[in-house]
């Protein structure tokens, strides 16, 4: 009851209000944008009158959690074609509650429509006196069980209409036993990590050993079920024997990796709990244990058949650590001279997996419910795009730290927050997911990591917090009803052993005014869709298609407005026109093309663009378009004095305002932070007065930040270091919006700084030209010229 | 007349046992003399002259000089017997002279063991445990505790590793110090040396990075360290030793790969130290069920073979593992390597497979019922006894190469040992156990190894010997002392020749020796003929011998008479024939493995007692005294005390084991059924004090089921068959008695052939 209706005023925003035509927005030139405007919200969903059972604002569902890229959706395909815009979904189903969100309903009784098995939501349609309901998506009436009106943990009595599945477009329902083929299973972690000689000399075993020591009590163990196993690997596989009662691992090594076995029946996969010292006292010891290791060889395939047969058929999450590139046995790869090709048409074929082997794994991965998280570390060749495969089919996580050597603090710190992080994740377990769509919508292609069991089903034997998964849709008969509905149902088990479904149920009013369909455009799905189609095609086909077609949809979508919207419909027009709500998204266009995934370079090493390409085809649409491809700036010399402190209502810290990333708003007596997630840049102003270095950094001037990476630093609380403190909270917003999935280094542009860094940095401010791709103004200038000559 | 010759002397002072001792002078005689001219040689036989620290002085033909050597103390020349070359002393042997001999010319050094300087490595001796752990738990902390135990019994400077097996094979790695490491092989897998090689990083560089700071060494030393580097490490592991870990189905043998366990551990010790001195010692508590060398399926309905099954080659694994282990063998054998094997098992582990491992490379073997045994426990200890020097009384890779005058031929060698495979002119075209060649490697020697080897006489009728010419023979044995010393041990001899007429030639004859030497063939023979080719092998050459030296009258059996040094000679192929050796169908081809390997291993006498086991009666009416190996010495009044080597066994007559039941012997009027009751138990511990492997030790009393062992060796005088009543008891034998097979003796001896 305490969900029900708080807000009239909003509410009546958003329903009851069947004139959208009406609700026009304003039309604005795109050379004139406000970067603001990214932080809006989508343009609404308007429903009509009563389609909501109870009438309440949470029966619209977040975006965060599933958007649609229009949010007005055509009624026939031929409209959707003449407005070129893409229609798609965007689904994070297994998103974390953010900062002041609360959590999400929790329902013991699952109601299901006989026919197409959607589960009740807010949309249904309660006849018969309220014995029956009409299922939204397809219309059958279905009999309203007795146990509906009935609170079964009370056992008393209740209120319909207070019911969480009527009140709330995202409920998790408890998963009765039916939905179970065996007893939930525990989380269960496979480290397996690269031991060779190079892996020693970087000091990685060492700080993942570190790591999971000191993320042992995060680990998601609340039951005391959660299993672990270690293996250790270079040119031979070890293995680690540890009973409850030792307090000393035994080493177990297999080099007979013609055809892998365990060397022992039971011991080398281990409660975490019962086990815990001999766990621990084997994570002290890895950091000498090879320092005398010569191998340099490493055998990932027989190490993941391994422990493939160590998980038999119980399933899990497999952590793969690697080094160097797996050169012995089975998903044995060669290392390809990349260099030479980097920036050429062969760009692209180094892109793709050469091996099929990790994608045939990954496959019978799937299966038995395994999955990958694939981390790498260090310059050398590992050939990412085909050991990525791995996560790629099983829902898992990649991660890359090129620059990784254990004598580095910053990259250490990096890697260690991100990886427990990710040790830390209350991750999902043996998943599916299903969507289900109303009569006239399919779904024609997924973008995510996954294996498609079939077509509305995505197997996820590990679903990962704040993945999110795509999905082109198309109008296959004209869509009559007033409103269409998206279900999606991820089926799950929770770390602590329960089975549930977590439901949303997203609705979309249909229209058959193209005005209509362009003013609910969400510039953000918008472009999430279009990174996300185009690392597939960079993938599929070659990234130069993968840009063409990014810049095309572009003009395409500018070029329909203008023809069907505006009065200037044919001939030049000096100045493009577009609805407010898609004002950003040429920049977030040309945002793309600039993206590391896709942007054109010949000095990006193939394993740092598969990583950005995984990112892409990973990242929720907020994360992905408002950090990661248009990289946040703020100025942080003059931010307005709330900026960097708490909110007094919500509590939490209030950001500066966003600035557009260009040089011209750099002045050279300010200091601004550039932040894209993965890495974060302090950039000092030629004149910057040294009391902004004091209070920043405790430095006087630029001299000891020339290395251009530092820690940024705890100054404490006293006032003198106030821009510290300020700047840290800023940090920590920005990790916490972008769900703490990245422990940005912070790098250091200055005057006489590392011209590396600078440039990195350059590359980011994506409003500015630079070697290969144009500036913003240049960029819709050549979109203008294609619309006015027609040549799209 | 006949001289007594002293034998047990020349076996003192040189290890040496002839079957004759004086030698038939003509190939023809020689070979009516029936037992070959051949020698039971103690090779590393204890020495009352201490060695000598410098190198021997050779011939051009290898020979060493010894005091046969003419020598010319002022041209400073020796002449070689065996090649007749001239030789020059080497300059510092210029102060010669008949009053300044050195000791190798001196006659009591007929045997001399020399410290050698050319190519001595100090390499210390190299131990390799490979241990079952498909165990009971109180076999297996038996076996642990006698491990533990043995470290502190070996050289501190030893080399140890281990290797653990079960359903795999595990090899720990005891130089890694951060926590136990093993590396494990598939148990079902037949792995090559170079798998075993690669895939323990052993004496290859393959697979390591390049500009390393250090080289790496072969590798093996992480497996095998000196003993007072990883006692510690050692110890650890084998206390915190565990069962097998993988389950066993009820109606399932536990899964046991001691084939590959062994070609691991032989494979470990070739590739890293090819050719020094180390022993793998195994230890087994049951059949190998999987890989290769697996003697029966995992299946218990499934039983192990029997000689039934082998003899119908019925027994599915047997020839495919024995050619697994055979391979091994000669692996182990030709890079000097012991294998000993401990069975720890009341069924049968497949030594009879596993045979040639240890035959081939001098390997113990040891048979008891479990590792909780004192057969297993005392026998492994008495392993690492050390000499009066504290050294461990054990050589290796050792080479023993024979000189003969040219008279003589080298036929073979009958012992636990390999061909050398050296080709020379007095190798004979007659083969006699391991021949064609005149060396032969002994991997593992103690100082009981006793080698048996045979000789021809290869001087024609028409030639004609010197009078007072002596038949020469030279044994030179370089081996590795346990000291990790290269000594040089050379043992030379000399007997006379006689015409074939000569009473000298009977005169000589050592019918013990003989009777041993004759015993080997036998046993040797069996491994590869018909048992029943092999009895009647054995039954023509003792008529023939009879023949020869019996004094009778043509088809008068009544007559027969043989000389006082053949009196013996009949009893003990009667014995032989019996035995344990040749009829095997009591036992099962793991003992009848086992009982061969002992014959063929002791020396004269143990080998003897082994033949014809000996019987001491204790009795109110006297000290004790041997009896008659008979049923007549059963008797209700005595106590019997029988020693056949393997077994040790006291029995108590029918009225001493109602005394002692109804505790007289406790009783301080009947003191002196005490003392007689004491008597054999005091004897029998002397018997077991220096008898390797330990044998075992039983105490019946008449008509306990045990008391069969001793029944299985009487001569059956008095059977069921024979009807007879009175003295001594009845044995349920179909045997012929003793007496029954000497009057057939008699009469085949005399009649015309
Ligand atoms: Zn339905
Ligand atoms: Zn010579």
């Amino acid at each position: 009851p305490q969900q029900f209706v708080s807000d009239p005023n909003q509410l009546a925003t958003q329903i009851g209000s069947m004139s959208l035509n009406q609700q026009s927005q304003q039309i604005v030139p795109i050379n004139r944008i406000n970067i603001a405007d990214l932080e809006l919200q989508p343009p609404p969903i308007l429903l009509p009158q009563g389609a909501t059972a109870v009438m309440t604002e949470n029966a619209i569902c977040p975006p965060e959690h599933k958007c649609c890229t229009l949010n007005a959706i055509p009624k026939t395909d031929k409209l959707l074609k003449k407005a070129k815009l893409p229609l798609g979904l965007l689904i994070t189903p297994f998103k974390t509650q953010d900062e002041g969100e609360p959590e999400i309903p929790v329902v013991y009784e699952i109601v299901r429509c006989r026919r197409c098995r959607t589960y009740m939501n807010p949309f249904v349609k309660f006849v018969d006196g309220g014995r029956r309901w009409q299922c939204n998506l397809c219309g059958l009436v279905n009999d309203v069980p007795l146990l509906f009106d009935y609170d079964s943990v009370t056992q008393q009595p209740r209120d319909r209409w207070s019911r969480a599945e009527l009140n709330h477009s995202v409920v998790e329902f408890v998963a009765p036993a039916e939905y179970m083929v065996r007893p939930p299973m525990p989380p269960v972690y496979v480290f397996i990590i690269d031991v060779s000689y190079p892996s020693i000399q970087m000091g990685v075993p060492q700080m993942i050993a570190e790591t999971i020591l000191e993320t042992l009590d995060n680990i998601p163990n609340k039951e005391n079920r959660t299993k672990v196993a270690f293996i250790t690997v270079d040119s031979t596989l070890n293995f680690y024997y540890m009973k409850p009662d030792s307090s000393e691992p035994q080493m177990l090594v297999v080099s007979d990796l013609e055809d892998v076995f365990l060397p022992c029946p039971n011991d080398l996969l281990v409660d975490l709990t019962e086990c815990r010292d001999v766990i621990e006292s084997l994570l002290s010891r890895m950091k000498d244990m090879f320092t005398k290791n010569q191998s340099v060889g490493n055998a990932l395939g027989p190490a993941i058949r391994a422990a493939h047969a160590l998980l038999g058929t119980l399933g899990g999450k497999i952590i793969i650590m690697q080094s160097t590139i797996p050169s012995i046995g089975e998903g044995k790869l060669d290392p390809l001279p990349e260099d030479s090709h980097l920036g050429t048409p062969k760009e692209s074929e180094l892109l793709k997996p050469k091996e099929q082997w990790y994608k045939n794994m990954a496959a019978e991965s799937s299966r038995v419910q395994i999955a990958y998280d694939t981390i790498f570390f260090g310059p050398g060749p590992k050939d990412l795009p085909s050991v990525v495969s791995l996560a790629r089919y099983t829902g898992g996580s990649v991660f890359y730290y090129p620059d990784f050597v254990a004598n580095r603090p910053e990259e250490v710190n990096k890697f260690k927050g991100e990886f427990s992080q990710l040790l830390s994740n209350q991750v999902g377990l043996e998943a599916v997911l299903r969507v289900r769509a109303s009569n006239g919508l399919s779904t024609k292609a997924y973008y995510g990591n996954f294996f498609l069991r079939s077509m509305d089903l995505l197997a996820l034997p590990n679903v990962t917090p704040n993945h999110c998964y795509a999905i082109d849709l198309s109008i296959d008969e004209t869509l009559t009803a007033p409103v269409v509905y998206f279900q999606t149902a991820l089926l799950y088990t929770t770390c602590y052993g329960e089975r549930r479904i977590r439901v949303s149920t997203l609705s979309v009013p249909t229209t058959e005014n193209i005005h209509t369909v362009f003013q609910h455009a969400d510039q953000v799905a918008i472009s999430a869709l279009l990174a996300k189609k185009a690392t597939d095609r960079a993938l599929s086909t070659k990234l130069e298609d993968a840009r063409e077609a990014v810049q095309f949809k572009c003009v395409e979508i500018l070029g329909a407005f203008k023809t069907e919207c505006t009065r200037a419909q044919t001939g030049a027009t000096t100045d493009l026109q577009v609805p407010q709500n898609l004002q950003l998204l040429p920049l977030l266009c040309l945002s793309i093309l600039k993206h590391m995934s896709i942007r054109p370079a010949d000095k990006i090493p193939v394993s740092i663009r598969t990583e950005a390409i995984n990112f892409v085809n990973t990242l929720p649409p907020d994360q992905l378009v408002r950090t990661s491809m248009l990289p946040r700036m703020y100025s942080l010399h003059d931010m307005p004095d709330e900026c960097g402190r708490p909110d007094k209502e919500t509590g939490i810290v209030v950001l500066p305002p966003r600035l557009p990333p260009s040089g011209e708003q750099l002045a050279l007596h300010g200091v601004y932070l550039l932040y894209d997630g993965h890495d974060s840049y302090l950039i000092f102003g030629k004149n910057v007065q040294s009391n902004i270095y004091q209070a920043l950094l405790n430095v006087s001037d630029t001299q000891s930040l020339l290395g251009g990476v530092i820690s940024f630093p705890d100054l404490g609380d006293s006032p003198q270091h106030d821009l510290n403190k300020r700047t840290r909270a800023i940090m920590q917003r920005l990790r916490s919006i972008n769900r703490n999935l990245w422990n940005p280094i912070t790098f250091v542009c200055c005057e006489n700084g590392n011209p590396v860094i600078r440039q990195r940095m350059m590359q980011r401010l994506v409003f500015d030209r630079d070697l290969k791709v144009s500036s913003y103004h240049q960029f819709i200038n050549q979109v203008k010229d294609k619309i006015n000559r027609g040549s799209y | 007349m006949a001289i007594k010759m002293d034998f047990e002397k020349f076996e003192d002072q040189d290890g040496i046992r002839c079957s004759w001792n004086v030698f038939p002078n003509k190939r023809l005689e020689a070979s009516r003399c029936v037992v070959p001219v051949s020698t039971l040689y103690t090779v590393l036989k204890e020495q009352s002259t201490p060695p000598v620290v410098y190198d021997p002085v050779l011939c051009r033909c290898n020979a060493v000089l010894n005091p046969y050597c003419q020598i010319d103390t002022r041209a400073k020349l020796w002449i070689c017997p065996f090649c007749l070359q001239r030789n020059q002393f080497p300059p510092h042997y210029r102060d010669i002279s008949p009053n300044n001999l050195p000791p190798e010319l001196k006659a009591d050094y007929t045997t001399i063991e020399y410290i050698l300087k050319r190519g001595a490595t100090t390499s210390p001796p190299i131990f390799m445990f490979v241990v079952d752990t498909c165990l009971e738990d109180e076999d297996l902390q038996a076996l642990k505790d006698a491990l533990i135990l043995s470290l502190s019994l070996l050289p501190q400077d030893a080399l140890v590793g281990l290797i653990t097996f079960g359903t795999m094979v595990q090899v720990h790695e005891l130089g890694y110090g951060e926590c136990p490491k093993s590396y494990i092989f598939r148990g079902s897998k037949d792995y090559n040396l170079e798998q075993i090689r690669t895939m323990l990083g052993i004496g290859s560089i393959q697979g390591m990075a390049p500009n390393m700071p250090q080289r790496p060494s072969s590798g093996a030393e992480r497996f095998l360290l000196p003993i007072k580097d990883c006692e510690f490490t050692l110890n650890s592991i084998l206390e915190q030793l565990q069962r097998d870990p993988w389950p066993v189905p009820n109606d399932k043998r536990p899964m046991r790969c001691t084939g590959v366990a062994s070609a691991v551990a032989v494979g470990l010790l070739e590739a890293a130290f090819p050719n020094y001195g180390g022993r793998v010692m195994l230890f087994c508590g049951g059949p190998a069920t999987q890989g290769p060398g697996m003697v029966v399926g995992s299946e218990l309905k499934e039983p192990i073979r029997s000689h039934h099954d082998i003899e119908r080659d019925a027994a599915r694994h047997h020839r495919k593992a024995t050619k697994h282990y055979d391979a091994l063998a000669k692996r182990a054998a030709a890079s000097g390597h012991v294998v000993d094997v401990f069975a720890g098992c009341l069924d049968q582990v497949g030594l009879s497979e596993m045979r040639s491992l240890i035959t081939s490379t001098g390997g113990n073997m040891v048979l008891a019922d479990s590792f909780n045994t004192a057969i297993f426990k005392e026998s492994f200890q008495r392993i690492f006894e050390r000499d009066d020097e504290n050294f461990i009384q054990m050589a290796f890779n050792a080479t023993m190469e024979v000189h003969t005058t040219k008279e003589l031929k080298v036929c073979g060698l009958i012992g636990p040992a390999v061909s050398a495979e050296k080709k020379s002119p007095l190798v004979s075209d007659t083969e006699i156990g391991i021949g064609n060649t005149s060396a032969w490697k002994f991997c593992g020697i103690t100082p009981r190894t006793t080698a048996a080897v045979y000789f021809e006489v290869a001087n024609q009728d028409s030639q004609a010997l010197q009078p007072g010419s002596m038949g020469l023979i030279q044994f030179v044995t370089e081996y590795q002392h346990s000291s990790g010393q290269k000594r040089l041990r050379v043992t030379t001899f000399a007997r006379g020749w006689a015409e074939g007429s000569s009473p000298d030639i009977p005169n000589s004859f050592d019918q013990e020796a003989a009777a041993v030497l004759m015993a080997r063939i036998a046993a040797f023979k069996s491994e590869n003929d018909e048992p029943a080719d092999v009895l009647r092998w054995l039954d023509r050459m003792l008529i023939r011998l009879c023949q020869k030296f019996g004094d009778y009258r043509q088809e008068d059996p009544s007559s027969f008479r043989l000389p006082p040094n053949f009196s013996i000679y009949p009893q003990f192929m009667y014995h032989l024939r019996r035995s344990q050796f040749l009829q095997v169908f009591n036992n099962s081809p793991d003992e009848t493995a086992f009982y061969r390997q002992c014959l063929m291993t002791e020396d004269t006498n143990n080998s003897l007692t082994m033949i014809q086991p000996t019987l001491k009666s204790f009795g109110f009416e006297g000290p004790p005294v041997p009896v008659l190996l008979d049923s007549i010495s059963l008797k209700g009044d005595v106590i019997l005390l029988l020693d056949t080597f393997f077994h040790i066994l006291i029995w108590h007559g029918e009225t001493i084991a109602e005394w002692r039941k109804a505790g007289y012997h406790e009783q301080p009027e009947y003191e002196n059924l005490k003392e007689l009751m004491e008597g054999p138990v005091e004897e029998a511990q002397e018997l077991l004090m220096d008898r390797f492997p330990i044998p075992r030790y039983i105490v019946c009393d008449k008509g306990g089921s045990q008391a069969r062992f001793l029944l299985s060796k009487l001569n059956p005088s008095t059977t069921h068959m024979s009807g007879q009543y009175g003295v001594g008891e009845a044995i349920l034998t179909d045997d012929v008695s003793l007496q029954v097979f000497m009057e057939h003796l008699k009469k085949l001896s005399v009649s015309t052939p």
